[in-house]
């Protein structure tokens, strides 16, 4: 079976989110499928994986559904509660080379 | 390509911060440009069109910029101004924070518009800028996701790129 080709993108909120990473990950969840929809959700998969620091994180989604991803984060602006305004700042294919990019 | 954005209110992107989101400058209304509040005010600048059935004729006459539109309705209304638009050099402005700010079905029906406005604008030859205009700092958004929407409207990669750079022949001249 051919594996999925991964996208990592390196997200910014507009204000600190205080939210754990399980906790993070099930409200942006929800907030994409709010956007995209039931039939694109899986083309996107989206998930959390980590959180370098108190107001960005990273979200992994398939390749294929990079761009809706990207248009996704564009047009969220609540997590659960918080209103907040999302930007991408940097996306690439491993997640070691976006750090470092973010970094720099 | 230097990609350029225009924001509603001051202090809401600092020229480092817009670099970070990938843009060259980012205009800000009042001291970069000032929106066109009347016709006799509307030469080199950028108008807002709200409501269905206004007479837009003026604006263009006067040497308007660019016409911002607000709704569905005023996305279907920039057909009937096209050739006059093209005659007179103006351009369309796709206003992405009233996207941000639409929820559900209505901001289906934006989207479905402004792609059906994008496409006419495009096959006429009219100029295309894309900016969010953001009033709050939640509205902001990066290059790299305006041009995502850009591409949700049924622009290429190469033409969402053009419609930011032009952003600075819109906003750089009210």
């Amino acid at each position: 079976m051919i594996r999925d080709k991964k996208r990592y993108i390196l997200v910014e909120a507009s204000s600190e989110l205080g939210l754990q990473k399980e906790e993070l990950d099930k409200l942006f969840k929800q907030a994409m499928m709010a956007v995209v929809g039931q039939l694109s959700y899986y083309e996107v998969s989206p998930k959390v994986v980590s959180l370098p620091d108190k107001n960005s994180f990273v979200v992994r989604c398939r390749l294929k559904g990079y761009d809706k991803a990207l248009t996704a984060t564009a047009l969220i602006k609540r997590l659960g509660n918080l209103e907040v305004g999302l930007y991408t700042i940097k996306s690439s294919g491993t997640i070691k080379a976006l750090m470092k990019g973010a970094k720099a | 390509m230097n990609l350029y954005d225009a924001v509603r209110s001051a202090n809401v992107v600092s020229s480092d911060f817009g670099r970070r989101l990938g843009f060259d400058k980012v205009f800000e209304e009042s001291k970069d440009f000032k929106l066109a509040s009347d016709a006799g005010s509307s030469n080199g600048r950028p108008v807002i069109l709200k409501a269905k059935g206004e007479n837009i004729t003026a604006y263009l006459k006067n040497g308007a910029s660019a016409l911002i539109p607000q709704n569905p309705e005023a996305y279907a209304e920039i057909g009937k101004y096209a050739k006059q638009m093209l005659d007179y050099g103006s351009a369309v402005v796709v206003d992405v924070s009233v996207i941000e700010n639409a929820y559900g079905t209505y901001r289906a029906l934006l989207l479905g518009k402004a792609s059906e406005c994008v496409a006419l604008i495009e096959r006429k030859g009219i100029g295309l800028g894309i900016a969010t205009l953001a009033a709050r700092s939640t509205e902001v958004l990066s290059s790299i996701q305006l041009i995502a929407i850009a591409k949700t409207l049924g622009i290429g990669e190469d033409g969402a790129r053009n419609a930011l750079a032009f952003n600075r022949k819109i906003f750089s001249m009210g």
